[in-house]
């Protein structure tokens, strides 16, 4: 109903128009169907986002000719007039997650920006059915092979949707065309949610930014192609969708996945996960100041933080913390992808150890640098290249199975918790003005009851909390360590979705 | 700890069919229980396995659907061979010497209507072609070898091997060079 009022209200709109301007608006629509070769529905879909843009560039006063030059076809390319014929094979990381992946447990991280005003559905839309075209891997859904899951091209609108579900929900990606992303709207907030088949924390930041650009560029805005903010009009480069594992694999010394167990932390695990996400913002001055302070990074002292909350988390006398800290190998390598291109390094501490923030940081410090050093990533990548081509021979009924088994067995229980950490995000200019925080979340796992994630923008560095369970003793401990060190942090979250 | 909520409450409805799959999970594992101790506890045939059979046939087909590749060329081809075997698990179980005749026709049915939704729309359903293609190669093949099997029910199992090999031609002719793609895609080990 509200779908036919719209057309009609478009049609109304065009009636109005004098003659010349609705003989543009007809070669409009004219040029517009000469871009889309795609199914009735969909191309009737893309069809009335357009005419949406047009009307809402209308309510807001703005001229015609310039709503019409904003939204010109052209900038469609030949995305959604050519086949879907292209498809990409997993990168080496990317493999694991559709073999473990389950009716509970799916990989999915979320990036959200926060705007200085409501987002404009409309436009937002718009702004997906342009950026989509220069990330040709992201426009994809995934299949089985007989041997390997792959991701294969689909072209389809792909619609913006208001906030429904819990962050990091579940993405069905089991339909025809499914996407394996989805953009999210809420207030002033822009959210994109990745399978991780898909891209790393780096990959889905690019895209992001270049699609809050586009949204940017559509109210009018001029924001340049720079620090991250891809050109949408350029043609992709094939090295944007490349695998730099296998690029940079060597046939050197290789290190293996397996960990011993770590200590959990208590409490309930939830059915409905997250349970509950919490963010921290705070001055990213003062937390750099703070680590500065005692000599360390801010991922050291935030780790140490963990640990200490961790402890407070857990009801256990003895065993050993792991934390997963993520390392972005473009820092290492030079790399273009956008793709999957990231490993870890696990820090672990005895509950004996554990002590103060003080006492423990250089220990974790000393273990950051030795897990995060070169020849250490040079060898899990490896052995993560080399485990994948051992199997690659192995049917995929038999892998996935399998890989549920060993996954949840071993890639769960080696660690306690994750932290995340993006760095300093940087906007370019015409874009920095408009952005007033952003936030990263990760999905959360089968055992590990919080997974902490950490992203700074424009001097606002926010720590982001996923749970798993409705023990509050992790983020209380975390704000209590925050506030003897006397950093002001603000508190925002979600409400317990379920227990 | 209080904070301010910056997300939308989120309906009970979106986290619902958690709790649906569960409470079926221990349904279906209760009765699985209850009918195999019962079968064992009064003897005779074997019926607790075609109700084990059909649980997991429920189970699969509707409560825990596949996660990668649910469409209705997967879903008819799954249906089709979970209930080729029900039938043939009856047969063998509970009541003998009718599935070498009713096989051949219920896959026959069930091919012709897959073959309809894969050619009312090709451009769509090329991209699920695969399940349809192994399951045409394995129906044309298996009532091949069959005729040399049961010698006296033979004209069911002769119209299934031909419609299977017709309709293998027919979509091999239709997508030409992208079933060659199509099988690149299928089989890569990079």
């Amino acid at each position: 109903m509200a779908k036919k009022r719209l057309t009609n209200e478009f049609a109304r709109y065009v009636e109005q128009l004098r003659e010349p301007e609705r003989e543009s608006v007809e070669t409009f629509f004219r040029v517009l169907d000469q871009h889309l070769r795609l199914s009735r529905e969909w191309k009737r879909q893309i069809v009335r986002d357009f005419e949406n843009a047009l009307l809402w560039y209308h309510w807001h006063e703005v001229p015609l000719s310039r709503a019409l030059e904003l939204l010109s076809p052209e900038k469609l390319g030949g995305f959604y007039s050519r086949p879907a014929d292209d498809w990409f094979p997993l990168d080496a990381a990317a493999k694991v997650y559709p073999l473990s992946m389950s009716h509970k447990q799916m990989a999915v991280f979320r990036l959200s920006l926060y705007l200085d005003a409501d987002v404009v559905p409309e436009l937002l839309q718009m702004a997906l059915t342009f950026t989509i075209k220069r990330f040709p891997f992201f426009a994809t859904t995934i299949k089985n092979g007989v041997f390997w899951h792959y991701i294969d091209a689909a072209k389809r609108r792909f619609p913006v949707e208001p906030e429904a579900t819990v962050p990091c929900a579940d993405i069905n990606v089991s339909m025809t065309g499914s996407k394996s992303f989805r953009v999210l709207y809420y207030k002033n907030r822009v959210s994109c949610e990745f399978f991780h088949i898909l891209t790393d924390g780096t990959g889905g930041m690019v895209f992001l930014k270049s699609l809050t650009a586009e949204y940017l560029r559509l109210l009018g805005g001029e924001v340049k192609c720079e620090k991250g903010v891809l050109d949408i009009g350029a043609l992709p480069d094939a090295s944007e969708s490349a695998d730099d594992f296998s690029k940079y694999v060597s046939g050197k010394k290789s290190s293996g996945f397996v960990d011993k167990p770590a200590m959990q932390m208590g409490g309930r695990l939830a059915k409905v996960k997250p349970c509950q996400v919490i963010h921290f913002d705070m001055a990213a001055e003062e937390l750099h100041s703070a680590a500065k302070a005692r000599g360390a990074s801010v991922t050291a002292l935030v780790t140490a933080m963990m640990f200490i909350a961790c402890k407070a988390a857990m009801d256990r006398q003895h065993g050993t913390v792991h934390i997963q800290v993520p390392a972005n190998m473009r820092r290492y390598f030079e790399s273009k992808t956008l793709r999957n291109f990231s490993l870890y390094a696990n820090i672990h501490l005895t509950l004996e150890e554990i002590t103060t923030v003080e006492e423990i940081l250089p220990r974790v410090t000393e273990q950051l640098k030795a897990g995060l050093a070169f020849e250490k990533m040079q060898e899990m990548m490896n052995g993560a290249v080399k485990l994948v081509r051992s199997v690659r021979l192995v049917p995929l009924f038999i892998k996935c199975p399998v890989a549920r088994v060993v996954y949840g067995f071993l890639g769960d229980r080696a660690f306690t918790t994750t932290l995340s950490n993006l760095g300093v995000v940087e906007v370019p200019e015409g874009m920095a003005e408009h952005v007033r925080k952003m936030d990263f979340v990760l999905g959360t796992v089968a055992l590990a009851r919080a997974a902490v994630s950490m992203v700074t923008v424009n001097g606002v560095a926010t720590l982001s909390i996923a749970k798993l369970t409705t023990d509050p003793s992790f983020e209380e401990r975390m704000r209590r360590l925050f506030a003897e060190m006397g950093i002001q942090i603000r508190i925002s979250g979600s409400e317990l979705y379920g227990f | 700890m209080d904070f301010e909520i910056v997300y939308p409450h989120i309906k009970k409805q979106s986290i619902a069919m958690l709790y649906v799959r569960y409470i079926f999970g221990l349904l279906f594992m209760a009765a699985a229980v209850v009918c195999v101790a019962v079968n064992i506890i009064l003897k005779g045939k074997a019926w607790s396995v075609i109700v084990l059979w059909s649980l997991y046939m429920v189970w699969t087909l509707v409560l825990k659907a596949p996660l990668v590749e649910r469409n209705l060329i997967s879903q008819g081809v799954k249906l089709l061979v979970t209930t080729v075997i029900l039938l043939i698990l009856i047969d063998w179980l509970i009541y003998p010497g009718w599935a070498a005749f009713v096989v051949p026709i219920v896959a026959y049915g069930a091919l012709i209507v897959l073959a309809v939704l894969f050619f009312v729309n090709v451009s769509k359903q090329r991209h699920n072609v695969m399940p349809l293609i192994l399951l045409t190669l394995l129906l044309a093949v298996a009532s091949a070898l069959a005729l040399f099997v049961f010698s006296e029910t033979r004209w069911p199992m002769i119209v299934l091997a031909v419609t299977a090999a017709v309709l293998l031609i027919a979509t091999a002719f239709i997508l030409k060079t992208r079933l060659i793609s199509e099988l690149i895609k299928r089989f890569h080990i990079k």
